[in-house]
């Protein structure tokens, strides 16, 4: 779960933008579930929190607002609250960074289940805006629990896919 | 863990007003397009459709690896259960051979009084096709499929989809090349309903959770724990005669609840159903009106 590794070349911003984008394109696709109950984890935000701690600068806002426009669309809602609960996502990280840097696994994953509750509360909040029905809480509850099991293995994922990036954090 | 080797300040205050001021910006033109989007314009659905169009064929690639994955999944579970499925087709096998002679009798009796009361044949058969599922919105708000079969395929709205167990939603939105799906226990669904046996109308009501509501049910329904609900056909959205699930028993909130009879985690495919409009009764066969003018 090593987000600290900082790597502010053009080169790794292109990195950050594909993961990102395979994360939300992960997030479209039909996991097998047995239980068919649990809904999938929020990969984009994921790798999003991972980048902010490894990348402050490299996350485009733009490109977030299209991956957050294109998850709506295409999964049915009205576009516009993924976007705004990536960006605030994105924000909160932001501020949170300097916190979480140099810290353990433990306290940045701590710092996920924060960010991972603005957003699933965001979501919620215009989603039940948006859609006129107020959604029950148990399932945005069993996403972030989903969210919350998936990003040490995303966030270790990331690290072994940028071997720079390890080098670097191996260096520190 | 490491340190920073580049500040993330280096560009200085304004480069974090410019952050902010941009950030301020985006959540501005998303909360416009949010709104926009509600407005329901025609416009909204086409960029939508546009979207799913282009997605569809990624999504379509990296589904491969994930349906081999379910498909072995689905084959081990087989293989640990092999003896008792065994033993449970055999009894079904049993069950189903009395059933079919008794439907062989049931057809023609009902083929006998059709005739008798001059009721309009149904259609034949309806236009089938199959689409692959390639997209899952199976979240918090939203439970829907993505098709990897639009208008160009011959999909259109309405159509009803079904898994081999029976159906599990309709055709909401249509593209090009690709075409979305709303479950039947989406929060958006209605559908009305027959539970068999009883014979109670109802409607069934999606609500996001795996179990959808039956609603509307008749003062003192005849339902029992495991009846079968099936499409009513009213108001000609769906056909008749569809199998959706089984009655379960009653939950926490005291309300009937039906277990669709689809297995998600094996569904990687829909057969989609097209409905077809029932043609004007003939003058002078209605039986009503036959009915009222003998009084």
């Amino acid at each position: 779960m090593s987000t600290a590794a900082v790597v502010n070349r053009p080169d790794r911003t292109l990195i950050a933008a594909l993961s990102l984008l395979s994360a939300a394109l992960f997030d479209l696709l039909p996991l097998p579930d047995p239980s068919g109950q649990w809904p999938a984890p929020s990969f984009v935000l994921c790798v999003l929190f991972y980048w902010t701690l490894a990348r402050p600068v490299g996350l485009p806002a733009l490109l977030l607002l299209a991956l957050g426009i294109l998850l709506d669309a295409t999964s049915g809602m009205p576009p516009g609250p993924t976007a705004v609960a990536l960006l605030g996502a994105r924000a909160a990280s932001r501020a949170l960074r300097r916190v979480l840097l140099e810290q353990p696994p433990f306290v940045i994953w701590s710092g996920f289940l924060l960010i991972a509750t603005l957003y699933q509360a965001i979501r919620w909040a215009l989603a039940s805006l948006a859609l006129g029905h107020i959604f029950p809480l148990r399932l945005s509850l069993l996403e972030l629990v989903s969210s919350l099991v998936a990003y040490p293995i995303v966030a270790a994922l990331l690290f072994r896919l940028c071997p720079k990036v390890r080098r670097r954090a191996s260096r520190a | 863990m490491a340190t920073g080797s580049h500040s993330p300040r280096s560009g200085g205050p304004p480069r974090a007003l410019r952050g902010r001021v941009s950030l301020a910006l985006l959540v501005g033109l998303s909360l416009a397009l949010l709104t926009v989007g509600k407005l329901e314009l025609p416009i909204a659905a086409t960029a939508g459709n546009a979207l799913r169009d282009a997605v569809v064929p990624v999504l379509a690639v990296l589904q491969r690896p994930i349906d081999q994955l379910r498909h072995g999944m689905a084959e081990l579970s087989d293989l640990l259960g092999v003896r008792a499925e065994n033993r449970r087709l055999r009894d079904e096998n049993r069950r189903l051979l009395a059933r079919d002679a008794e439907a062989a009798w049931l057809a023609e009796e009902n083929r006998s009084l059709r005739r008798m009361l001059a009721v309009r044949e149904r259609a034949a058969e309806s236009p089938r096709l199959t689409a692959r599922i390639v997209g899952d919105s199976q979240g918090t708000f939203v439970r829907a499929l993505l098709l990897d079969a639009g208008s160009e395929q011959g999909v259109s709205v309405g159509m009803a989809a079904l898994a081999p167990e029976g159906l599990i939603g309709r055709v909401v939105d249509v593209g090009r090349r690709s075409a979305r799906v709303l479950l039947v226990t989406d929060f958006n669904s209605r559908i009305p309903v027959v539970v068999a046996g009883a014979g109670d109308q109802a409607v069934l009501e999606g609500d996001n959770s795996p179990l959808p509501l039956l609603r509307f049910l008749p003062l003192n329904p005849g339902l029992s724990d495991g009846d079968r609900v099936l499409t009513s056909g009213r108001g000609g959205m769906l056909p008749p005669g569809l199998p959706i699930g089984r009655i379960m028993s009653a939950g926490a909130d005291g309300k009937a609840r039906v277990r669709p009879l689809v297995d998600w985690s094996r569904l990687d495919h829909v057969v989609l159903l097209d409905t077809v409009p029932l043609s004007e009764p003939a003058p002078g066969r209605d039986v009503a009106t036959t009915m009222v003018s003998r009084r």
